[in-house]
């Protein structure tokens, strides 16, 4: 136990934040996170040696974050569906900051909410590996390891992200 | 044409400055009761493991075992009827009250 102790000592800093990256909200972090400590106490046992026990940790956290979005999203569009049959109640609209006189300058939250939304756009994987280099910092031989992938690959998937956001906020920008 | 320009010259250095957020990272702080939280949540995992171990286990057991009793009882039973039928002149003679023969017809079948 005090060896598992260790474990979440060493990587809760790191985890919380990847969890937190994607979902963007203590509380739900903290969660997946917990979730992510479970699942490497119940399978430490299984844990090879061969590997890092680190880049074992954050691939669970990465999977777990997805998990988490995937859940989320799918009760998302459950609930856009029944508030479709369910006439005179109030939508919740989702707001994102709009960006309506050219002079008006974004302040950082509001631009941190535009980049946040224009990575929910684009697809998970080459999400994941920007936010793992970008965010959190990781070489792109770590980010490989931590999704599994060749280095060619995660190279590959961060220069798509690069050009998917640029595509994403340019879109952004020019509506608004 | 000009104004179109400076639109997309403005655009560029709005998605440059966003972009640029991703060096303004804000990091959660370690939390001092985080493995307090997660010992919490085992502890309540393994109860409720030992409330399925404890209830639902023995209920499943008793449930395979019934099916297991069933499954006996009714081939045992079967079988019986089979050993039941097995000479051969009770055979016949089911066999004639099933096909409606009276005992000269069925005779036919003992004529050697």
């Amino acid at each position: 136990m005090s060896e598992f102790r260790e474990i979440v000592e060493t990587y809760q800093v790191k985890v919380r934040n990847i969890c937190f990256r994607y979902v963007n909200n203590v509380d739900d972090a903290d969660d997946i996170a917990q979730e992510v400590f479970i699942q490497v106490f119940e399978s430490i046992s299984h844990f090879r040696e061969e590997a890092q026990i680190s880049t074992w940790v954050y691939r669970i956290a990465v999977n777990k974050s997805l998990d988490f979005i995937r859940r989320k999203n799918r009760k998302k569009r459950f609930a856009q569906l029944t508030s479709i049959f369910k006439a005179g109640e109030e939508e919740q609209i989702i707001e994102i900051p709009s960006y309506n006189t050219p002079d008006k300058d974004l302040d950082d939250k509001e631009r941190k909410e535009v980049l946040d939304m224009a990575l929910s756009k684009i697809p998970e994987n080459q999400k994941t590996a920007i936010v793992l280099s970008k965010y959190e910092g990781f070489s792109n031989n770590e980010i490989a390891k931590i999704m599994n992938l060749s280095l060619s690959a995660v190279e590959a998937l961060i220069h798509r992200a690069k050009k998917n956001l640029h595509k994403e906020l340019y879109n952004y920008f020019e509506k608004n | 044409m000009v104004s179109q320009m400076k639109n997309k010259e403005k655009i560029e250095e709005e998605i440059r400055k966003t972009l640029d957020m991703f060096e303004q990272k804000e990091s959660l702080p370690p939390n001092p009761y985080f493995y307090t939280r997660v010992q919490q949540r085992l502890n309540e995992k393994s109860e409720n493991k030992s409330i399925v171990a404890g209830y639902l286990k023995p209920v499943f057991l008793s449930i395979l075992l019934f099916i297991n009793v069933a499954t006996f009882v009714w081939y045992f039973d079967s079988s019986a009827n089979y050993t039941a039928a097995n000479n051969q002149e009770e055979l016949i003679e089911y066999l004639s009250s099933d096909l409606n023969l009276n005992t000269n017809q069925s005779n036919i079948f003992l004529a050697e």
